[in-house]
């Protein structure tokens, strides 16, 4: 394996300094001139009508600039496809903005909201996706909001279902092919039930962020705590008819879920317009908990079809995937999910499974990683194991038997076939297995690996894989200017280790230290464009975009130190910021000679999108279960998968731990939103109520990881799994307490201590 | 009616007058406001608001406190330290706490980092030689969604071998 100078080599991050010293800047820590605050007025029903709002006396209260409300708020729509409007007379959810004030101070802007007189005609809401879709269910978007798609109609709370943004392609919600009939015919156990997947919190320390103001009619500066600029920019441009820029500074957290902030995007750019002035909005965190796009809750109604020897024959079922009172990208959730339960159970030869999309005056859903995979396989995964049961094997070797293996087709979200010729995972299952000591602790389904005392322990396994880490065209230059190297590409700091991979990716090719090598700051203006961070996609899209810009800006430094030097370009190399000649080192140019003070030499690289690479990653988990108390923990956790090639082994293995929170692992036995059903409000909503890892509750956390030099566009053969790492986590979690409790079958998430003991009969 | 209010906050004497009016220090005013809006330290984070989370944690006498949930107006007379003034403020010499976590990439997103470091100089402060499990239990009030708890407790514990902290 060829051995690399930063590649694989642990390196400080470069804003480790600015992070350790509290100087580094995250949206909020950033003065913006002359904005106005804002704050929201939100719904407190789940579903009304609002009968009149006065908000003359806020209007005029002193260091008010503007108030919006459904009456003088733009009429744009935002989500897929267009429904959920800048403010509306109709009510959805509880926290359903009702009016937004800019003012010059918070306080001011909050004395606004109180003088602000409303009143509402309450209306029956739903939340059940099961009661949603009934005839007759109360309509959270009705006949005249005209949801209408490439020929899908709003009915019965389903939004039209599918990805849109795939040109022609139909609409990919359902996999049919085969004969399911034949399948459970052929199938020596068929099992049938239901799972439901709980909704949660991803949960960024830092809430939300927006700031907006119009520089003119057609232009917009955005700031926004977001990992993909171009995701805020890129839609809403198209909603609202105008550039838009969009600058994101450090980001406290995201886990996929502070990308698009459509929604709210949308929102603080109408108030910056009616208001006529730059507005901020910092979310607080309970608005953060109580409003903000959260993870997607699902039910999955099925059978499931298998052979003796454990090869999947047939799937069939209803997912109904709960998206509240708004989706951002849930068809597009919808979509993928499919394609990772696909790659999972690859070997199904017949598919009958059809994705509704139900919206209910809920939370709107947003993104969030494991996008629509994890839910979806949580719930089909779990009702597997009841046959797995039945024909007493385990889960690892059947997903071995039944994962798909290189030159295996599989569907991805534009409803199409893909398949890589190369890659494949066999050999991580078993060194993975091994590593957390599998075989020695699975005693068969129902069966806990040991008792000590009140205290059961069982194991648990699953698999994830995504078809996006290759995916969308992806752009970047490098500039060569004295001794510098500056890197364009639209990749914001978020937390998952990226912009160190990047940079070191320019210094390897360029071969400089990596101190020479400076990243410009994330923003559109002046990066050119790209989907942005999600799906793991940057590891091979941006780090084959930097590297291809590094590698044409290289060229053009050796054809221009050829020229100085009388020699051919290809004689030429460079270490160190010195152009040398390879068969004689001595005859030599220092890049401030090729690229002098106001010089510049610029490499442009792309990278073109395809879905033929797919990551994996499998969660091995051990629980510890008090039998008295119904309480379950996780105590030993493995994440195992092949990335090709480690860029950065510590950021690395911090991917892999990050997979336990974030609603990732821990929704298998811990987070959830608590709803009040009277209220229609979750009464989950701080940091206290809501339940989250600390530090004090850490299991035992190892990784198992393979370096397989994949051919992806990355140019050192890597490939991403940030993404994922937690995803298949819950189902693990949740087959492991199972089996640590004796078999009794558990089939809501997360296993809190009230169910366990009532499968238990204990309550 | 207005009072004088003389804080030190990271070595340095601010004097101001609580009151409501313009420019004044209302009673209602937390710390984490004071430092971030009036003094602009923003290396204290804002992110549960309710004492739940760390982010916001600064160093009070010695030990670390929420300033979101801190009254400026009570904090007279206190020897105030942020994320800010941790460092030797003449050589710019990082506190061996900051220099173990930079060791140790001990953050990912960062948001949360400030208020652990503070935490843990607190503790080191009253405990120079805890153990692991009297780490963990003095961090389990800071939340860190990235889950980077294992770099930092490795990056604690180097700090104790290093035996930096006095
Ligand atoms: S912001 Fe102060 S403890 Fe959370
Ligand atoms: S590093 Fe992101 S929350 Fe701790």
């Amino acid at each position: 394996m060829t051995e690399y100078r930063h590649i694989g080599k642990v390196r400080r991050r470069q804003d480790g300094r600015a992070i350790v010293t509290g100087k580094a800047v995250y949206c909020d820590d950033i003065k913006f001139k002359n904005a106005y605050v804002a704050k929201v007025l939100h719904s407190p029903y789940p579903h009304a009508e609002i009968v009149s709002i006065d908000t003359s006396a806020a209007e005029a209260l002193s260091g008010v600039k503007g108030v919006m409300t459904y009456k003088n708020a733009p009429a744009w729509k935002t989500g897929v496809p267009a429904h959920r409007p800048v403010m509306d007379q109709h009510l959805r959810f509880t926290g359903d903005p009702v009016a937004a004030v800019a003012a010059v101070s918070a306080q001011i802007a909050e004395e606004a909201l109180e003088l602000i007189k409303v009143e509402y005609k309450v209306l029956t809401p739903v939340f059940d996706v099961e009661d949603a879709i009934k005839p007759g269910a109360p309509e959270v978007y009705r006949k005249e909001d005209n949801i209408e798609s490439k020929g899908f109609h709003y009915e019965n709370n389903c939004l039209p279902p599918g990805s849109w943004f795939e040109g022609n392609d139909p609409p990919f919600y359902k996999i049919q092919e085969g004969d399911v009939a034949k399948g459970f015919a052929e199938s020596d156990v068929v099992v049938e039930g239901k799972v439901s997947y709980t909704w949660t919190f991803p949960g960024a320390p830092e809430s939300p962020f927006i700031a907006a103001g119009w520089d003119d009619e057609t232009h917009v500066s955005v700031w926004a705590s977001s990992q993909g600029p171009n995701m805020v920019a890129r839609p809403l441009a198209a909603t609202i008819g105008a550039h838009i820029n969009v600058t994101t500074p450090n980001v406290g957290g995201s886990y996929g879920n502070k990308d698009a902030l459509g929604y709210t995007a949308m929102l603080i750019v109408a108030l910056a317009k009616t208001a006529g002035c730059t507005v901020k909005y910092a979310m607080t965190k309970e608005e953060h908990l109580l409003v903000y796009e959260r993870r997607l809750n699902n039910k999955f109604m099925g059978k499931i079809g298998i052979t003796k020897d454990g090869m999947m024959r047939a799937l069939q079922g209803d997912w109904l995937v709960g998206t509240g009172a708004g989706s951002e990208l849930t068809q597009g959730q919808v979509a993928e999910g499919l394609g990772e339960l696909h790659l999972a159970l690859n070997k199904t030869p017949n598919w009958d499974i059809t994705a509704k999309v139900v919206v209910s005056n809920m939370i709107p859903v947003g993104i969030a990683r494991g996008f629509g995979g994890q839910e979806l396989k949580a719930c089909a995964l779990h009702l597997l194991n009841r046959a797995l049961k039945q024909i007493d094997m385990d889960p690892v070797t059947f997903f071995k038997k039944n994962f798909c293996q290189a030159g295996d087709q599989y569907y991805w979200r534009t409803g199409h076939k893909y398949s890589n010729p190369v890659i494949n995972y066999d050999k991580c299952f078993d060194v993975a297995a091994e590593k957390f000591g599998w075989h020695e602790k699975w005693k068969g389904w129902g069966v806990p690996t040991r008792m000590e005392g009140s205290k059961a322990y069982g194991v648990g396994f699953s698999i994830h894989s995504s078809g996006d880490p290759q995916s969308d065209e992806t752009f970047a230059y490098v500039r060569l200017e004295n001794d510098q190297v500056m890197v364009h590409c639209v990749v914001s700091q978020f937390g998952n280790g990226q912009r160190l991979a990047l940079a070191k990716t320019a210094a390897e090719i360029l071969n400089v230290p990596l101190e020479n090598v400076t990243l410009n700051e994330s923003d559109t203006r002046t990066d050119p464009a790209d989907f942005g961070a999600a799906g793991s996609r940057e590891t091979i899209t941006a780090g084959g975009a930097v590297g291809r810009a590094a590698m044409a800006a290289k060229e053009k430094l050796l054809e221009e130190a050829a020229a100085k030097l009388g020699c051919k370009a290809k004689e030429l190399d460079t270490k160190d910021l010195v152009v040398f000649k390879k068969d004689d080192p001595s005859v030599s140019l220092p890049w401030m000679a090729i690229c002098p003070m106001y010089y510049s030499i610029t490499g442009q690289g792309m990278v073109e999108g395809d879905f033929n690479h797919n990551n994996c990653v499998m969660n091995f988990v051990e629980v510890e279960v008090d039998l008295e108390t119904g309480l379950a923990k996780i105590v030993n956790a493995l994440s195992g998968s092949d990335v090709g090639q480690i860029i950065s082994p510590i950021e690395l293995k911090m991917q892999f731990e990050g997979g336990l929170g974030s609603a990732g692992m821990d929704t298998g036995q811990l987070e959830e939103f608590v709803l009040d059903t009277n209220i229609g409000r979750i009464v989950t909503h701080n940091l206290i109520d809501y339940k989250w890892r600390p530090f004090n509750e850490l299991p035992n956390f190892e990784t198992s990881v393979l370096e397989s030099r994949f051919p992806t566009a990355n140019p050192f053969g890597a490939i991403g799994i940030g993404e994922i790492t937690g995803a298949a986590g819950p189902a693990a979690v949740l087959m492991a307490i199972e089996n640590a409790i004796g078999g009794a079958e558990i089939n809501e998430y997360p296993a809190t201590p009230d169910k366990i003991l009532k499968v238990l009969g204990k309550a | 009616m207005s009072r004088d209010l003389t804080l030190k906050i990271n070595g340095q004497t601010y004097e101001f007058t609580i009151g409501r009016r313009l420019g004044q220090i209302p009673e209602s005013e937390t710390l984490l406001e004071t430092l971030r809006e009036r003094i602009g330290l923003t290396g204290s984070k804002m992110s549960c608001g309710q004492g739940a989370c760390g982010c916001c944690a600064v160093l009070m006498d010695g030990k670390a406190v929420a300033s979101c949930i801190t009254l400026t107006a009570e904090c007279e007379g206190k020897e105030i330290i942020t994320i800010e003034g941790l460092g030797d403020p003449v050589t710019g010499e990082l506190d061996p706490i900051q220099e173990a976590f930079l060791e140790h990439n001990a953050f990912q997103c960062g948001f949360c980092t400030p208020g652990i470091i503070i935490a843990v100089k607190s503790l080191l402060n009253g405990n120079p030689n805890p153990s692991e499990d009297e780490i963990k239990e003095a961090l389990s009030g800071n939340y860190c969604r990235c889950i980077s708890h294992y770099q930092v407790i490795e990056a604690v514990k180097s700090v104790l071998k290093g035996g930096k902290t006095e």
